[in-house]
């Protein structure tokens, strides 16, 4: 998933992009609400970790912004205040979910995918293309029964292309959704993690699910 | 616990009803002398008639007996005559004395003027009378040998007794009646009456611990509850300003807990998921957090003591220069670092005071301006036995922000990014410095100078 972190504590943001990173995903961070404005408006991100005070714009102040504005990127607030009626203010002015600190990382990750998960409207976490069986919650691959054993970034990849099965998706929106604003992927990173996963999940012999369109991009289709 | 309404109620009615009683024995006094009088003047019109139905005829003195009759002294008759001579021989008894058998007792004995006398006494019968005694001369005694006759008329009290018995009983039933309910009709007015202060003590009832916004209503009640409501809305108006402050004060602490703990915890969980990631500098970080909260929970500490009145004052001798130059040392870094020039106005007097508390208000003077005043700019610090005193550029800063500056985890800028920054410095300061004696004043001047002053009495350093 490609994520954002809005977040003015500075360890807590590395952190937790750090974190996120290490879970495969595709994370850039912002330090203040103007900064987490604009890159939510300019890039399309699978969630956004949104702490609700903020130096500059408050959180509300932003998510309020988007909404406003049509953008639907689902949004998880993080915040220190645990007040139901904070909560509810927080979910009144169109954020999809809440978390108050000190929160453990995994259910944060969690929250993330169950967020994307309802925004590609899927919401079995299981994804299945053919003999793959792609369980996003554990983070497990099966082809055929047998477990296929993945690198973050290759199941990052695989993700992003079973979430929309069938559909061809360019270099450009895979690096997109794949790599950090900052991370600079090399030109052929993504031609060389899909060869990589084409490995990994088609045997040789076995039959391509990952097909080339020249051109165009790549789709995963059994 | 008694009710406001029984106690009016047994209040009114002791006075209600000792009213009424010595109303009743009033009316039963006046009555009865009233009945007396007219029982005398019946007496005497009776003796009256009796003296001037009296005359001697052919040298026999004679009454009128159709005047005895009709006086009810004939035979059978209820009240009685004796006529007596001054030496006390009885000289003629009424038929009704006569019939009767009775004497008239001892009540007779000789007038020592001609003025009439009306005495009560008893019968020889031993029945209470009212006896009418006068000395009297019968018409017609011209060879004056009745001259020493006294006329001696006695009426029985029975009847006065009985009408006065009657209206006794009737005084006293109707006012133990009227006492009977009274009771009932003075509680049933009370709580009438009362009503409005039941309401008012519901209203209040009614509000909830987070109905503080609520205020009661002075439009429909009685004038002499409207101090009490508009009483009542002050304390709940300050009660919500403190509550509000206290919901403040915890949620910002809970706050400042907050994110620091959140921080620890997804350091340690990125370790403990990636151990590549714990790394010697990841770990130096966990530290720091960890120092940054301890430090924030002795703030709060202190400043919950300090408030409370739990914090000893230790007072001994502190050389001001020495122990200065001891809080100064440790912001000369951050000094530096934002070029800032530490301007020293030192006494070197040695006074007596905390050192701790002390210590705290020179700490957090300097540590707000270090970090808050403009890099390059100049901070000033002025310290003597009855003052400390620190002054800063302060460009941002409002004349409209002086009142929040005490208030506890107050920040100019919202964002709580600042670490070590919690916003209670001003709040220590304000507490340590009234604990030591002394006031704690802000000012901003027109060219944006901030300075904050603690000045303490001459008596208190001494």
């Amino acid at each position: 998933m490609k994520l954002l972190i809005v977040e003015d504590a500075p360890r807590l943001r590395a952190t937790l992009a750090q974190a996120l990173s290490r879970m495969g995903h595709a994370v850039d961070v912002a330090e203040d609400g103007e900064e987490g404005d604009l890159m939510g408006r300019n890039t399309s991100y699978d969630a956004v970790v949104l702490d609700r005070m903020l130096p500059g714009k408050d959180g509300l102040e932003v998510l309020r912004g988007w909404r406003r504005d049509g953008i639907a990127t689902p949004v998880l607030l993080l915040t220190a205040l645990d007040g139901v009626e904070e909560k509810v203010r927080g979910l009144g002015e169109g954020a999809d979910d809440y978390l108050t600190k000190p929160f453990a990382l995994a259910e944060l990750a969690a929250r993330l995918e169950a967020l994307a998960r309802r925004r590609y409207a899927q919401p079995d976490p299981v994804l299945k293309v053919g003999p793959l069986e792609i369980d996003t919650a554990a983070k497990t691959v099966n082809c055929d029964g047998k477990e296929v054993s993945l690198t973050a970034r290759e199941f990052a990849l695989l993700e992003c292309l079973a979430r929309r099965p069938g559909q061809v998706l360019s270099r450009d929106q895979i690096e997109a959704k794949l790599y950090a604003e900052l991370e600079g992927p090399l030109s052929n990173a993504v031609d060389s993690a899909i060869c990589s996963l084409r490995r990994k999940i088609s045997p040789r012999g076995a039959a391509q699910l990952i097909h080339t369109r020249r051109g165009l991009g790549y789709t995963l289709q059994a | 616990m008694i009710s406001i309404r029984w106690r009016l109620t047994i209040l009114l009615c002791l006075v209600m009803g000792s009213l009424l009683v010595v109303t009743g024995v009033g009316v039963f006094m006046g009555m009865r002398h009233l009945l007396i009088d007219h029982f005398d003047q019946t007496l005497t019109a009776k003796a009256t008639a009796l003296i001037t139905a009296s005359e001697i005829d052919g040298g026999e003195f004679e009454i009128d007996l159709k005047v005895q009759d009709f006086a009810g002294f004939g035979t059978g008759g209820g009240d009685y005559f004796e006529i007596r001579r001054m030496n006390g021989d009885v000289f003629l008894r009424s038929p009704s004395l006569i019939s009767a058998g009775i004497e008239m007792g001892k009540s007779g004995k000789p007038p020592q003027n001609d003025e009439a006398k009306i005495r009560e006494a008893k019968l020889g019968d031993e029945r209470p009378a009212r006896f009418y005694i006068q000395r009297f001369y019968p018409k017609g005694d011209k060879k004056r040998r009745h001259q020493d006759l006294y006329l001696i008329v006695a009426s029985p009290l029975r009847g006065l007794q009985v009408e006065l018995a009657l209206l006794g009983t009737v005084l006293a039933v109707a006012g133990g009646l009227a006492l009977f309910v009274m009771v009932p009709l003075v509680g049933f007015g009370l709580a009438r009456g009362l009503r409005p202060l039941g309401k008012l003590a519901g209203d209040v009832r009614s509000i909830p611990p987070d109905g503080l916004h609520q205020r009661l209503a002075t439009e429909r009640i009685p004038e002499e509850l409207v101090p009490v409501a508009v009483s009542l809305n002050d304390w709940l108006e300050r009660l919500e300003a403190s509550f509000e402050r206290e919901r403040r004060f915890s949620s910002n602490a809970a706050h400042e807990l907050r994110t620091p703990l959140a921080e620890l915890k997804s350091m340690a969980e990125l370790g403990a998921t990636w151990p590549e990631e714990t790394t010697p500098e990841r770990c130096a970080e966990m530290v720091t957090v960890a120092n940054e909260m301890e430090a924030l929970l002795e703030k709060l500490s202190l400043l919950a003591r300090t408030e409370a009145g739990r914090q000893v004052v230790g007072r001994e001798s502190l050389p001001l220069d020495a122990a200065t130059a001891t809080v100064v040392e440790r912001f000369e870094g951050r000094a530096a670092e934002r070029g800032l020039a530490l301007e020293k106005r030192i006494g070197s007097e040695v006074i007596c005071t905390d050192p701790m508390l002390w210590g705290a208000i020179l700490q957090n003077l300097l540590g707000n301006a270090v970090s808050h005043s403009p890099a390059g700019s100049t901070v000033v610090i002025e310290v003597s036995p009855g003052l400390i005193a620190v002054s800063n550029p302060a460009p941002d800063l409002e004349s409209g922000d002086l009142p929040k500056l005490f208030e506890r985890f107050w920040r100019k800028d919202e964002a709580r990014s600042g670490y070590g920054h919690s916003g209670l410095g001003m709040s220590i300061v304000r507490a340590c410095a009234t604990l030591l004696g002394g006031e704690c004043h802000a000012t901003l001047s027109d060219e944006k100078l901030f300075r904050v002053e603690v000045v303490f009495p001459a008596a208190v350093v001494q």
